[in-house]
């Protein structure tokens, strides 16, 4: 069963990954109930505007000499249009991962994005973490 | 003519367009997220204070709200306040001994009754008692923790550790519980207060609890 779930994820992965145009690297920062945490994001992007990537983020305190970064959110993102403007996009956002090595999370959301050039982009995303309202901001560049 | 009627006449007497598209209004409602996101990332502090007020309404087992919510770190800790709703006779010592549930956790992908930690409370004998109250590979195990006072937050925390439960309820010595066999990766939804035992709320019953994230 483990194996047949793998090929179906690696045939899917790979069936986004022909469909890609382009590849996409995001730096994150988000405020949740618990805290602020920072992150990247590396994702592919279809002509449709569908997008699916791989993050990691955590609470990274610098004061905290023993222990820096705590509770580490580390999975897959994906992102359904929802309606696009001129320099603007709204999309359906989804993170599946696991928080702290062992407990799986989902966390829906609404992102705007907002073109500053062709390849550099910001979004703003409300999101739910933790059952509360958490806000992201994110800088994206596109190559 | 009421004053919306009114307020449209006089912008079309002084020839102001007034037009109410999606676009303006996404942009505007944009435009309201991003000043929302750049106060709240300013400020260093939560934005949210995490506490709940949790009535089980007469006649129920279960309190209201009902969240879904997931533990995400491996120490479930919380404040949790009861006032004299919380008191409670029901005449028959076997009834009054019936644990309600405080919170906890289901373990990883587990449902309540197989693999679950909780605290658990009972008004007995004049007092408000704690208990360690478990699931562990379907059987139920109990174990006394200590005494709260009402209407002042009292401090519990649950632990994890790869075989055992660590309750902790103020200063008070840890209660140390055997954990079952479960999967480590997963979800561990959280529980809220369930009234009873076999007996449902007498009364609505009131318990406040702040979530430390």
């Amino acid at each position: 069963m483990n194996k047949l779930s793998f090929a179906l994820t690696i045939a899917a992965i790979t069936a986004f990954a022909a469909q890609g145009q382009q590849l996409g690297i995001s730096l994150l920062g988000e405020k949740t109930v618990a805290g602020n945490q920072c992150g990247a994001q590396l994702s592919l992007l279809t002509k449709h505007q569908w997008c699916l990537g791989a993050f990691y983020q955590a609470s990274w305190q610098p004061t905290n000499k023993e222990q820096p970064i705590t509770h580490p959110f580390y999975g897959v993102s994906a992102n359904a249009p929802l309606i696009q403007c001129d320099k603007m996009n709204f999309y359906f956002n989804i993170r599946c991962g696991v928080v702290n090595k062992y407990f799986v999370i989902l966390a829906p959301g609404l992102e705007t994005e907002l073109k500053i050039s062709k390849a550099f982009s910001v979004s703003s995303m409300m999101s739910v973490r933790m059952s509360y309202p958490s806000a992201m901001i994110r800088a994206n560049l596109k190559f | 003519m009421n004053l919306y009627t009114a307020f449209v006449e006089n912008l079309k007497s002084e020839n102001v367009s007034f037009h109410i598209t999606i676009r303006r209004v996404l942009l505007t409602g944009n435009r309201v997220a991003w000043m929302a996101m750049l106060l709240s990332f300013t400020s260093c502090e939560q934005t949210i204070e995490p506490t709940r007020q949790f009535i089980t309404y007469k006649g129920d087992h279960y309190s209201w709200p009902k969240p879904s919510e997931s533990l995400q770190s491996q120490a479930l800790t919380f404040e949790a306040r009861f006032n004299e709703s919380a008191i409670y006779n029901f005449g028959d010592p076997a009834l009054q001994s019936n644990k309600n549930k405080l919170m906890g956790f289901c373990d990883c992908n587990s449902l309540p009754h197989e693999n679950s930690a909780r605290f658990a409370w009972q008004w007995f004998e004049d007092r408000l008692e704690i208990f360690a109250y478990c699931y562990n590979n379907g059987v139920r195990e109990e174990k006394y923790v200590g005494v709260v006072n009402l209407n002042v937050y009292n401090h519990f925390e649950i632990g994890i550790t790869s075989r055992q439960y660590l309750f902790r309820l103020n200063n008070q010595p840890t209660v140390i519980m055997r954990r079952g066999t479960v999967c480590d990766q997963g979800a561990y939804f959280k529980l809220w207060p369930y009234f009873g035992g076999h007996v449902p709320a007498p009364h609505n019953v009131i318990i406040d609890i702040g979530m430390t994230y």
